[in-house]
């Protein structure tokens, strides 16, 4: 009798018990997909949110509000009042930011609520837009899947083929706080269509400074030695004669298939210096040009000149800006920990002083079915 | 009221006394006294037989008497009316009768006659004469070995268990011949009394854990045993527990093999079921075609028995946490279609979810009390109304259709019923936990259902081994079948005494044995 009692009293309790939450069935959520801040002419904060609409009978099948707010954390209340259901950020896909928003000084303490709240979702991809988000989260085309789901297999399926990286919430929360390197997000850009335009670089203090092309965002991407699946790429042969009117009968495609990058830092007479050691091996996936015209050492030899160039340029470029998306700050901070201490705060400085060295070893291991 | 209660003390008393005479006292000398007794305690008994002869060997009156309906009236004519009858005896010597039958009992007792009529034996009274002879010639109606329909087998033997004991123990004696099997006879049951015996090998059993099964038969005081699921009640060690602690299997072959693992049975007259103690988790989990297919395909399917076990269980309590609490786990393009189809129905998920189970349950229930052809009519009632109609009606989800339809096949892929019933019933609470707390309270009811497999025992023994405790050797016939010749030992669980059972040492393919 005793026992009944008690497992009868310890029952109601845990009845009792408030749980994790209150449940609320998912048609009667309005589950943010898409997250847009942007600034507008007269510098307000625009936010805007674009969600899935549950029903057969609505014509269309996602909803999206655009609000001024002062943070992200009041834009729910006033998403709130203007949609159908609880408003919830737990599924938000993709975080839209606009360029004008990072030109501006402490822009990441905006996010605050996304790392302290824990129903945001972590693993939200970062994209940053290149002109209004506006035309990025009103764009419905006929002939593409909802916009969430568009944007975010657009983002992830050109990870996949290794053309762009995908910057999390939680990737850029290192990256902004990491001394050892500077952040950098996927850029998107509105045309005539949605399209991604490279990497939008940012400094130090997490304000832009410059956007990489998507064959510099290939590059840096070798130099990061984060370059995993085959990648292709595009050469002019100048030695070769073009007469082909239209046609660049000159250019060959090779596609590497294993890179391998090695770094090594040394630091001599108050100076870093870096050398990259990068070995491509891959095939040649299309030659325009005729195999006698070029023998197979001297267009090794060529490659490796044109690739090395293409690197160095991205180099240049990265120390002109005084900032550090390879992560070379990671290797100073592991080999030569005391000095780098002394400029951790200024890295972007230091490394545009330092001495960045860049061979390339191009391997071509077949030329193909065609003569 | 108070009338009544009168009423039935005088009853009771009046019982006594009259079980507390018939006990005591001894039959007469005089035939027409003796069938006068047998008049009085068979009274209102049309099939009772009395048949006057006259004993041809010694010219002596005589009485044989027996139940028409559960004796072998050719054996009573061939053997015993015939004989006495018709054959003459020229030794004349009264105390051995000349019968053609085995089976010939004296005795004195009223005790022991009533029981030996009920038992489907005759008894004969001869005029002058202070002794009854019982001759054995039962013929109880039953029916012929037939494949158990309830654990079919693909290439087990086609033969299951019946409702007579003596064939049931016959069957198993049939897959085991050696004079280690051993059989103790227990009677149960005050008015059905009925015979239990208790099946074992004596070189391997521990003895310890069939002391503890004897005494805990022997203390069942109840009126009779029907069934031997009844027995079980009575012997198991935690009646308040949803899972069989004790394996009841229609399958002499699996009975068998229990028996050469270690394992005790105990065959119940009348019932078609035996009971296999002690059992472990595991065992509810096996069937007989494991043993008769290759290993890794016994194994594979193995390994889905008991992921059809977590998904019977869990299955519509993470539907309900996913769709209520936690709807980021949801991939992004099911929570498009999952949202469109959610959107028509106005119940809320528990709610959805309670209906179609219950939908299910009562279709599954209704399709085993209904004859072969009405069922056929439920099936397809079942299916519209599960399947489609619901849906279309806007009632239940799409998603909620195929939950059902899964949890449904995995519960029925649990070859042992009694515990395919026990998931089917736990079920529940994981769906009220989940209503309530989402995943946290799916993962308190999963550690709630483990601390009770290790709390369970079956004759003492630990029910959740070799989980808990651990014993690394006796997972070799667990979720992987590993070959049998090379699982040499018994499992521990069974704490048999004996414990080699096999020996790897088998030839390999090229080499010459």
């Amino acid at each position: 009798m005793k026992r009944i009692f008690h497992t009868i009293f310890v029952s109601v309790v845990i009845l009792l018990l408030s749980s994790c939450g209150r449940p609320i069935p998912i048609e009667d959520l309005t589950i943010a997909l898409i997250l847009g801040v942007d600034i507008d002419e007269e510098n307000n904060l625009v936010i805007s949110e674009s969600s899935p609409v549950f029903s057969e009978d609505a014509p269309k099948n996602i909803a999206t509000y655009e609000v001024k707010a002062k943070t992200i954390r009041e834009s729910r209340e006033l998403f709130n009042v203007r949609a159908t259901g609880d408003v919830t950020a737990a599924k938000i896909q993709v975080f839209l930011i606009g360029k004008r928003v990072l030109e501006q000084d402490n822009w990441f303490s905006m996010l605050d609520t996304v790392y302290r709240n824990p129903t945001f979702s972590i693993n939200t991809r970062v994209i940053v837009v290149d002109g209004p988000v506006a035309d990025v989260i009103f764009y419905e085309p006929d002939n593409k899947p909802p916009l969430p789901l568009h944007l975010k297999g657009l983002i992830d399926k050109y990870t996949m083929r290794t053309t762009d990286v995908i910057i999390t919430f939680q990737e850029l929360h290192r990256q902004m706080y990491e001394k050892g390197l500077t952040a950098f997000i996927p850029e998107l850009i509105k045309d005539n269509d949605l399209r991604l335009n490279g990497l939008t670089l940012l400094d130090g203090d997490g304000k832009y400074v410059d956007s990489l092309s998507i064959n510099e965002s290939l590059l840096l991407l070798v130099l990061k030695g984060e370059q995993k699946h085959e990648l292709t790429l595009t050469f002019p042969v100048t030695s070769v004669e073009e007469d082909g009117g239209i046609f660049n009968l000159n250019e060959i495609s090779i596609a590497f298939s294993n890179i391998n990058t090695k770094v090594k830092s040394s630091y001599k007479d108050d100076k870093f210096s870096f050398d990259f050691n990068i070995k491509m091996r891959g095939s040649i996936a299309e030659r325009l040009f005729v195999t006698g015209s070029m023998k197979e050492d001297e267009l090794k030899k060529m490659l490796e000149k044109e690739l090395k160039s293409q690197f160095e340029d991205l180099i240049n470029k990265i120390q002109e800006n005084k900032i550090d998306p390879t992560g070379l700050g990671l290797y100073a901070r592991a080999y030569h920990y005391e000095q780098f201490k002394k400029v951790e705060d200024n890295w972007g400085e230091a490394l545009a002083e330092a001495n960045i060295n860049v061979s390339v070893e191009v391997e071509i291991k077949s030329p193909g079915a065609v003569k | 009221m108070i009338f009544f209660r009168k009423y039935k003390k005088m009853q009771n008393s009046s019982q006594q006394t009259n079980n507390n005479s018939q006990t005591q006292k001894s039959i007469s000398s005089e035939l027409m006294d003796n069938v006068t007794e047998i008049k009085s305690i068979f009274s209102d008994t049309p099939d009772l037989v009395i048949r006057h002869i006259v004993i041809k060997q010694t010219d002596s009156k005589a009485a044989l008497i027996y139940l028409s309906g559960i004796t072998d009236s050719q054996t009573i004519y061939n053997h015993v009316l015939s004989p006495l009858l018709f054959e003459e005896n020229k030794e004349n010597n009264e105390a051995d009768l000349k019968v053609s039958l085995g089976h010939i009992k004296e005795v004195t007792k009223w005790q022991e006659i009533e029981t030996a009529i009920l038992n489907g034996e005759c008894v004969l009274f001869v005029d002058e004469y202070s002794e009854a002879f019982i001759f054995g010639t039962p013929d109880f109606p039953k029916r012929s070995l037939e494949d158990s329909p309830l654990e079919s087998t693909l290439s087990g033997a086609h033969v299951g268990f019946t409702e007579s004991i003596a064939d049931n123990i016959g069957l198993i004696r049939k897959q085991i011949r050696n004079r280690e099997l051993k059989i103790k006879e227990i009677t149960v049951g005050e008015r059905g009394k009925s015979k239990v015996s208790i099946l074992y090998l004596e070189d391997v059993a521990n003895p310890e854990v069939l002391q503890e099964l004897e005494t805990r038969i022997q203390k069942v005081d109840v009126d009779g045993i029907i069934n031997s699921g009844v027995l079980t009640e009575f012997i198991e060690d935690n009646s308040y527990s949803p899972f069989p602690q004790l394996l009841l299997t229609e399958r002499p072959d699996f009975a068998a093999s229990e028996i050469l693992q270690g394992r005790i049975v105990t065959v119940v007259d009348r019932s078609p079921n035996v009971i296999i103690g002690p059992t472990t988790f595991d065992s509810f989990f096996r069937t007989m075609d494991d043993y008769g297919s290759r290993w890794i395909v016994a194994s594979f399917v193995r390994l889905l028995r008991y992921f059809g076990f977590f998904i019977a269980i869990l299955l519509p309590a993470f539907y309900i946490a996913i769709i209520s609490f936690h709807f980021e786990v949801i991939p992004l393009k099911l929570l498009f279609s999952i949202g469109v189809s959610r959107e028509r129905v106005p119940f809320p998920p528990y709610l959805e979810a309670f209906i179609m189970e219950f939908t299910l349950e009562m279709l599954r229930e209704a399709g085993i009390r209904l004859p072969a052809k009405i069922g056929q009519t439920v099936g397809i009632v079942g299916g519209i109304v599960i399947g489609q109609a619901a849906v279309e009606a806007g009632v239940v989800s799409n998603i909620m259709v195929i939950v059902v339809a899964i949890t449904a096949i995995a519960s029925f892929i649990i070859p042992n019923y009694e515990m395919s019933s026990a998931i089917r019933i736990v079920r529940f609470p994981m769906m009220i936990l989940a209503t309530l707390f989402g995943f946290v309270g799916i993962v308190a009811g999963i550690m709630i259902l483990i601390a009770h497999f290790i709390s369970l025992e079956s004759l003492g023994t630990p029910y959740s081994s070799p989980i808990a405790p651990l014993r690394f050797k006796d997972l070799k016939d667990v979720f992987i079948r590993f070959p049998v010749w090379s699982v040499e030992k018994r499992p521990l669980s069974t704490q048999a005494v004996q414990n080699r059972r096999a020996n790897s040492n088998r030839p390999k393919g090229d080499e010459k044995g």
